[in-house]
């Protein structure tokens, strides 16, 4: 056996004598290869040993086996170990469900890759029209331009005067979805979808969702964030003025907030059915339904939700 | 294989399990590099997917879980606490290196610190002499030391 091997074989000791103490400070002290293996034996046996608790890494091998992905030896050798102590200590069993939760996610993530070919965004083409080929085309062209910025900032006027505040935007800048906790791969095309404005895709996205998991506990989600596209997905305008609602989009949006709030009942996310219903409000409003308006943004006040303020204000707007 | 990666990763970031952006985009770059270094062993590539990106992700929340940071000075034994350690030592650097090797020695290291089993219990779960279970562990270390040189 050489210096390392005793040296090594002491560190491993569940008990060392004062004697074996002294003569690894010394060796520690005086060797500095020593020293590096003491640094590489320590650093190790605190990156993978818990003395109280299962190590993150040992219950995800665990997680994997029990989800019949792994069938390594290692982890065939430690199950047992692993499922005695899962029964005796809370910590590591709460442990074992928070990484049993965050392989399903995985694994329903990636089936749903599979199945889901990617649609390739074909890219935008941009073209630029703008030639002036003389001084006498630029100068009735700046006329031209001139007189519709007139003609626009006198129907900015008139709109703005004729537009209800709470008409003028749906979202209002409220950041809806980054909380939300649903992490399929459809459910994430379609956020990545309504991030680029693109509210078909998205809304086809969120609908296969809704089609192909119907059963997930998460679902909700999907429907909210499909009844906030719908409505987005509703309004249009005329050159920013004038703005003007598809009624079937914002009802298909209403139906889908109702939706996640009938599907909603675990009883963790009641935050959620006061936001559903805060929405639903602003939808009601948006077609000129003051009185279901009014009745869904009081719950919202009744509640205390997130969006209890802009509910509020909304009321006495109304 | 990128595209899948950091879509999954994204969705952490969303659901705030992932705080800071630029983890999104290293877990899903490690999982590309893991990729490129195995995709000639993969029998089925959905499995493997599924591996990586989970334990991808449950080593990063590991050394990001300051609970257990805490749970863990508290386990400190007596022995340990004799021990000091370079400051700088950087432990991801050791599990990365520990992937690298042999399985036969990476299943005695974590028999050894994962399942807290004595060299015996090691050698009789394996089928092996003692000593030569012993033997394969020190040299474990030695490699660790001279691959992190």
């Amino acid at each position: 056996m050489n210096d390392i091997e005793k040296f090594i074989e002491l560190h491993d000791k569940e008990f060392i004598t004062a004697e074996e103490k002294n003569i690894l400070d010394g060796i520690i002290k005086n060797d500095p290869e020593a020293k590096k293996i003491n640094d590489v034996y320590f650093n190790l046996k605190r990156s993978l040993k818990r003395d109280k608790h299962i190590d993150e890494e040992l219950m995800a091998e665990y997680v994997m086996y029990k989800n019949n992905l792994s069938s390594d030896r290692l982890i065939i050798l430690l199950a047992n170990k692993v499922e005695d102590h899962i029964r005796k200590c809370v910590p590591c069993e709460n442990l074992f469900k928070e990484l049993n939760t965050a392989y399903c996610d995985v694994d329903s993530f990636i089936s749903q890759s599979i199945v889901e070919k990617a649609n390739e965004e074909k890219p935008s083409q941009q073209k630029v029209f703008f030639l002036f080929n003389n001084f006498k085309v630029a100068k009735y062209t700046f006329v031209s331009l001139a007189a519709v910025v007139v003609l626009y900032l006198g129907l900015f006027a008139v709109s703005s005067f004729t537009t209800p505040d709470y008409k003028n935007s749906f979202l209002d800048g409220e950041d809806f979805y980054t909380t939300r906790g649903r992490t399929s791969e459809l459910f994430q095309r379609g956020l990545d979808a309504i991030d680029r404005k693109d509210y078909g895709s998205a809304i086809q996205y969120l609908n296969d969702d809704v089609d192909k998991n119907q059963n997930d506990e998460s679902i909700f989600y999907s429907h909210f964030v499909l009844g906030i596209t719908y409505v987005n997905k509703a309004e249009s305008d005329f050159l920013g003025l004038f703005k003007s609602l598809n009624k079937e989009d914002v009802e298909k949006g209403i139906s889908n907030f109702e939706k996640s709030i009938a599907l909603n009942n675990s009883g963790k996310f009641d935050n959620l059915k006061l936001d559903a219903h805060y929405f639903i409000g602003k939808s009601y409003l948006m077609i000129d339904d003051k009185t279901s308006a009014r009745k869904h943004l009081q719950l919202v006040v009744d509640g205390k939700g997130s969006y209890y303020k802009k509910a509020e204000d909304l009321i006495n707007e109304i | 294989m990128r595209e899948i990666s950091y879509s999954y990763f994204l969705s952490k970031h969303r659901a705030h399990k992932i705080t800071n952006k630029d983890d999104v985009d290293d877990l899903a770059t490690n999982v590309y590099i893991a990729f490129a270094e195995q995709y000639h062993k993969i029998d089925i590539i959905e499995n493997w997917l599924r591996r990586v990106l989970f334990l991808s992700f449950i080593r990063w929340y590991k050394q990001n879980n300051q609970r257990r940071t805490i749970e863990l000075n508290e386990d400190i034994t007596a022995d340990d606490s004799n021990l000091r350690t370079d400051e700088g030592f950087d432990v991801t650097a050791i599990l990365k290196i520990l992937d690298t090797l042999s399985e036969d020695k990476q299943e005695i290291v974590k028999l050894r610190f994962w399942g807290d089993l004595k060299f015996s219990e090691i050698a009789e779960k394996l089928n092996k002499n003692e000593a030569a279970i012993k033997k394969m562990f020190y040299r474990t270390i030695e490699e660790l030391k001279n691959k992190l040189e």
